[in-house]
């Protein structure tokens, strides 16, 4: 050829060839490993399944990977290991029945994947799909720590949706800022939070004398009271809003947002 | 924007685009987009038929001297565009994971992208005749200009020997890998 095309070079075609022969070669000898994203779980279970204690003793591909047009599928090869999971959704029992049952098209790849190290997880669920949404460091934290024990559909439904269900026991304000967390910290961490005092104004009488979170808040930041400082007593008050309930004069902040007499 | 480099300029822009799609992916994910996913698979796909192009139409227009679709130097320009995107969008692919053969074939993009930003300055150092240069005093300095630039295109010569069978590498590890990724992930059932 005259002028032949730059990239049909004899020694790219050979080059190629070579590579062709040493990726065959190497699958021939070794088996498909090569093409393995990552190595498989090495987690060990208490008994053997399918003749290993661990995912990582798997050394065939195809213990997992039938070919694609081969009449088994890859749930087939997983249910064939874990007869456990098999029984359940042959009676139709126990949590995986349950979970087919709602989705449309339930495979177990769907939730478990491998090949993402020997400590790497083997459950991936799409939480997003679910009420309680996986934000900040809740997204990293393991499963079962908000379902522990959990094999039903209604135990993994009953975990706790509010801050306080999970983290009343490392509350080191001891309840005095009440149950809602994510008023000040967010999901990320405990730490950064953002005390914001918008409702009232932090320094209300603090040119005259200084206040505490007592002063307004003795039962606990839950609540709150002006009686007690400057002429603020139910009387006096009493006396100034002729014609209000006993419970409203106790709300101050409902009609005096500012803290002042003409707000 | 300089006009010699124009290529560069508009590489610059599709990478800003890509990232900003991608960025918007991994926001949603959390992490880095699955190679399997929707848009990690995409920019594979995508990232491997530009550099299948780089790799294809540059050459395929070098040697149609018979038919003038288009000036060589606007080719040479789309090579190197899609020689600097496609590579990218193949890196945004791999998830930051670069196990076994898919690493190997991420190596090579590397390497050959590397290899080709060589032969770019190579390929402008050299004069396509002895008059490119200026006007000869003598016969002296002729002969000194019609030396260099034969060891210029000797260097060139080289280099292209060494390019294309890399390219070539890189094309059969990452055509293997695509065949085992149809295989175990996208045909598994």
């Amino acid at each position: 050829m005259k002028h032949p095309l730059g990239f049909l070079s004899v020694s790219g075609i050979a080059l190629a060839g070579v590579a062709f022969v040493v990726i065959m070669g190497w699958t021939l000898i070794r088996g498909p490993v090569l093409f393995s994203p990552g190595t498989l779980n090495a987690k060990t279970t208490t008994q053997s399944l399918g003749g290993v204690a661990t995912h990582a003793q798997l050394t065939n591909c195809g213990a997992c990977h039938p070919a694609p047009w081969s009449s088994q599928t890859m749930a087939d090869r997983c249910l064939g290991c874990h007869t456990d999971v098999a029984t359940q959704m042959k009676t139709n029992s126990g949590f995986h029945a349950q979970l087919a049952g709602r989705l449309s098209s339930p495979t177990c790849r769907g939730c478990h994947t491998e090949h993402h190290g020997p400590n790497g997880r083997l459950t991936f669920v799409d939480h997003s799909k679910f009420p309680f949404k996986l934000t900040g460091a809740h997204a990293s934290v393991a499963c079962n720590l908000c379902h522990p024990n959990a094999v039903s559909v209604q135990q993994f439904r009953s975990a706790p949706q509010t801050c306080y269900g999970c983290h009343a026991n490392v509350d080191k304000h001891h309840g005095t800022f009440g149950k809602s967390c994510d008023q000040c910290h967010s999901t990320s961490s405990w730490a950064g939070a953002k005390f914001d005092h918008a409702i009232f104004p932090l320094n209300h009488g603090a040119d005259q004398q200084t206040a505490t979170c007592q002063t307004c808040h003795p039962n606990g930041t839950g609540t709150y009271t002006c009686f007690g400082c400057h002429f603020h007593t139910p009387a006096s008050v009493q006396s100034q809003h002729e014609g209000r309930s006993a419970s409203q004069l106790t709300d101050c902040i409902r009609c005096h947002p500012g803290g002042r007499q003409g707000d | 924007m300089s006009e010699r480099h124009r290529e560069l300029w508009y590489a610059l822009i599709a990478i800003v685009v890509i990232t900003a799609i991608y960025a918007v992916a991994y926001r949603q994910a959390g992490s880095f987009p699955k190679a399997s996913g929707l848009v990690g698979h995409g920019i594979g796909i995508l990232g491997f038929v530009l550099i299948l192009m780089t790799e294809t139409l540059y050459s395929i227009r070098k040697r149609l001297t018979d038919v003038k679709w288009g000036r060589m130097a606007s080719w040479l320009r789309f090579h190197i565009f899609t020689g600097l995107v496609g590579p990218y969008m193949v890196l945004l692919h791999t998830s930051m994971r670069f196990g076994r053969l898919a690493g190997v074939a991420m190596l090579m993009t590397v390497v050959v992208v590397v290899s080709g930003v060589v032969g770019r300055y190579i390929y402008t150092r050299v004069p396509r005749t002895v008059e490119d240069t200026l006007p000869a005093a003598s016969v002296v300095v002729v002969d000194q200009r019609a030396q260099r630039l034969a060891a210029r295109r000797g260097a060139l010569a080289t280099w292209r020997a060494v390019h294309v069978p890399l390219t070539w590498v890189l094309i059969i590890t990452a055509l293997a890998h695509a065949v085992a990724a149809l295989y175990y992930v996208t045909l598994a059932r």
